[in-house]
């Protein structure tokens, strides 16, 4: 590919990307949504930014290359200065959390990314990275937590240990791309270096295959995940086993076929050379070979040529499983009239008896995407949605729709339902919602 | 004066409407043809041809956005007229730009992987929603616009080293996006 390919490419973008770019307005960077956020993680050690406005200890400050330590009253914040560094991975991940501990919630922020965990008690945990950059800052409420150093393999790192039971400690540290990174938690500082040693670049996910077509009569009997790679398994009219096996890597991948006992000749699976097995035993399976990319691709079963090339030739990349959602129950007097994708979701549109408008619709990672509500004047309650929280909007005026909102934080999804019916009703179409089959 | 009253003006076939569109976007489409060109002559040119291009979509056509339409135009004929002069050479910030890309697109074995605009547009625009929206935001400035680190940073309210390091790792995870999914092999 070349650059004429690319911006050819740009010019057949969606017009969404193209009116983002010349409606976004820039957020200002207040301290007031940090407060906010910190608000979500409040039982952490407290990560506050409030610019650089306020009065510095120049005392306390103390440059570690690339990032810049300096006290704010009661709170430490440490900011970025220097050169970004082009090597440097593009995404991290924790390699290991102590036992009882549950993946929550991601944020992300667009120079880094936090996760929240929870523990056996729920108390919350937090693993983040923050990429260096001009205006990057990270706040650590940590002034009067007790201070110590630490190595995280080889790196200095800074421990911030709770002074007394109920608030948790932090460790901060920075990598050799000088990434900085932070974890708080109710942990002992052995169990945060620990954790902080376990954390590495996350690897780029590849991509999932399937078999688009399998003969007649076969079953799906199980599927496993191999390095690099999955194994399906199936069977056929007559109980033969029938394999589809591929392999990714970046590195380069290998596969061993016991070539003794069979033929070997080749053939093209979509314009690619595959090689062959037959089998010269009737007991065993013929097989085919072929890759693309950095996919080698592995098909056996007991059929001839033909039809392996063509089992080979419907091997399609997987799509994405993406929840999808419908209402289970609706009211009787509304019609559905349009079910569309939306940005990060769906939306089912239904009108009633007087021709009002009914909106279902869901977002997948609502942080991303915005809900609006015509809320106003309107008396809010809050609900339980089949263990989810949510709130209620009832309007003063019936001529207003009234609207209910839940999260469902487990597959983080936003589900809003309004229409010109009581908190009942609303409530009871809220949790019929089903999974789409 | 609304996109609507605008578009209302070229349906009416009244030239007014050209004055109009003018005077509202015209700075906005003389930077982004200027931005490819950087010739003042051929981005006045193509702005005037843009601006024809409108009379004769609308009507029929009714778009809404009225701007994004515009822009669209605009850089067509705006890369037509850059590749219809490809010996000279423009140092434009579309070159700066596209040689900022042309590392990271490139195919690590050698190999040219045959890819059709259309269905490259459909892996990008996949990859733009792995993206924040600020940082789609700044991708989309600077290789769909052709903005400078400056225009950029003053949009999305950081620095210019904040935008140049962030285009930078967006390129990196673009190439890994490409190469997972074997659009560079």
């Amino acid at each position: 590919m070349n650059e004429v390919v690319f911006s050819e490419a740009m010019n057949e973008l969606s017009d969404k990307y193209i009116t983002e770019a010349i409606e976004y307005k820039a957020k200002k960077r207040s301290g007031f949504s940090y407060v906010m956020k910190a608000a979500a993680v409040a039982c952490l050690l407290v990560v506050l930014s409030f610019g650089t406005v306020m009065a510095v200890n120049a005392e306390v400050r103390a440059a570690v290359i690339g990032w810049i330590k300096e006290q704010y009253y009661n709170f430490f914040e440490y900011s970025y200065e220097g050169e970004a560094i082009e090597d440097a991975p593009t995404a991290y991940e924790i390699g290991w959390l102590p036992d009882g501990c549950e993946y929550v919630h991601t944020i992300e922020e667009p120079d880094g990314k936090i996760f929240i965990y929870t523990d056996e008690q729920d108390m919350l945990i937090r693993f983040s990275y923050t990429f260096p950059e001009g205006n990057s800052t990270v706040g650590i409420d940590g002034v009067d937590y007790i201070q110590e150093k630490a190595t995280v393999n080889g790196m200095d790192a800074e421990l911030y240990l709770a002074p007394k039971v109920g608030l948790t400690s932090g460790i901060v540290w920075k990598n050799e791309y000088d990434v900085l990174f932070f974890i708080a938690g109710p942990f002992a500082a052995d169990v945060l270096v620990e954790m902080a040693e376990s954390v590495v670049p996350k690897e780029t996910e590849n991509i999932k295959y399937e078999l688009g077509s399998l003969p007649e009569g076969c079953e799906f009997v199980t599927s496993y995940e191999i390095p690099d790679g999955e194994a399906y398994v199936y069977t056929d009219k007559n109980s033969f086993v029938i394999q589809f096996t591929y392999s990714s890597s970046a590195e380069g991948t290998s596969l061993f076929v016991e070539g003794g006992e069979y033929e070997e000749t080749t053939a093209m699976v979509n314009d690619i050379q595959a090689d062959i097995y037959l089998a010269t035993d009737e007991t065993q399976t013929n097989g085919i070979v072929w890759s693309e990319g950095n996919t080698i691709f592995y098909i056996s079963a007991p059929y001839d040529i033909d039809d392996l090339v063509e089992m080979a030739e419907s091997v399609v990349p997987k799509e994405s499983e993406s929840l999808r959602f419908e209402p289970g129950w609706m009211p009787e007097d509304a019609v559905l009239i349009d079910n569309f994708d939306t940005a990060g979701g769906e939306a089912y549109i239904y009108s009633d008896d007087t021709n009002a408008m009914i909106n279902f619709h869901y977002i997948s990672e609502p942080e991303n995407e915005k809900t609006y509500i015509g809320a106003e004047g309107s008396e809010i309650q809050s609900v339980m949605v089949n263990g989810c929280q949510g709130e209620m909007y009832i309007s003063p005026s019936e001529e207003e729709t009234n609207t209910i909102v839940w999260i469902d934080t487990a597959n983080n999804i936003l589900f809003s339902f309004s229409g010109h019916y009581d908190a009942e009703t609303l409530l009871k179409v809220a949790e019929n919602i089903k999974i789409k089959e | 004066m609304t996109d609507e009253q605008i578009i209302e003006l070229f349906f009416g076939r009244s030239e007014q409407a050209i004055s109009e569109l003018d005077g509202k976007y015209g700075t906005v489409l003389q930077r982004l043809a200027y931005n490819i060109l950087n010739d003042r002559l051929d981005t006045e040119e193509c702005v005037n041809d843009a601006y024809f291009g409108v009379w004769n979509a609308i009507p029929p056509e009714r778009p809404n956005p009225l701007l994004t339409f515009v822009c669209k135009i605009t850089r067509n004929i705006s890369l037509k007229r850059y590749h219809s002069k490809t010996a000279i050479k423009r140092n434009s910030t579309y070159d700066v730009a596209m040689s900022e890309v042309a590392n990271y697109i490139m195919s690590p074995n050698n190999v040219e992987a045959e890819i059709e605009a259309k269905e490259l547009a459909r892996i990008i625009e996949s990859f733009l929603e792995t993206l924040s929206v600020e940082n789609r935001v700044i991708f989309m400035r600077r290789y769909w616009f052709s903005d400078t680190y400056n225009d950029i940073a003053e949009r999305v309210g950081v620095t210019e080293k904040t935008v140049s390091m962030r285009l930078t790792r967006i390129r990196k995870q673009m190439r890994e996006y490409l190469v997972a999914r074997e659009v560079l092999v």
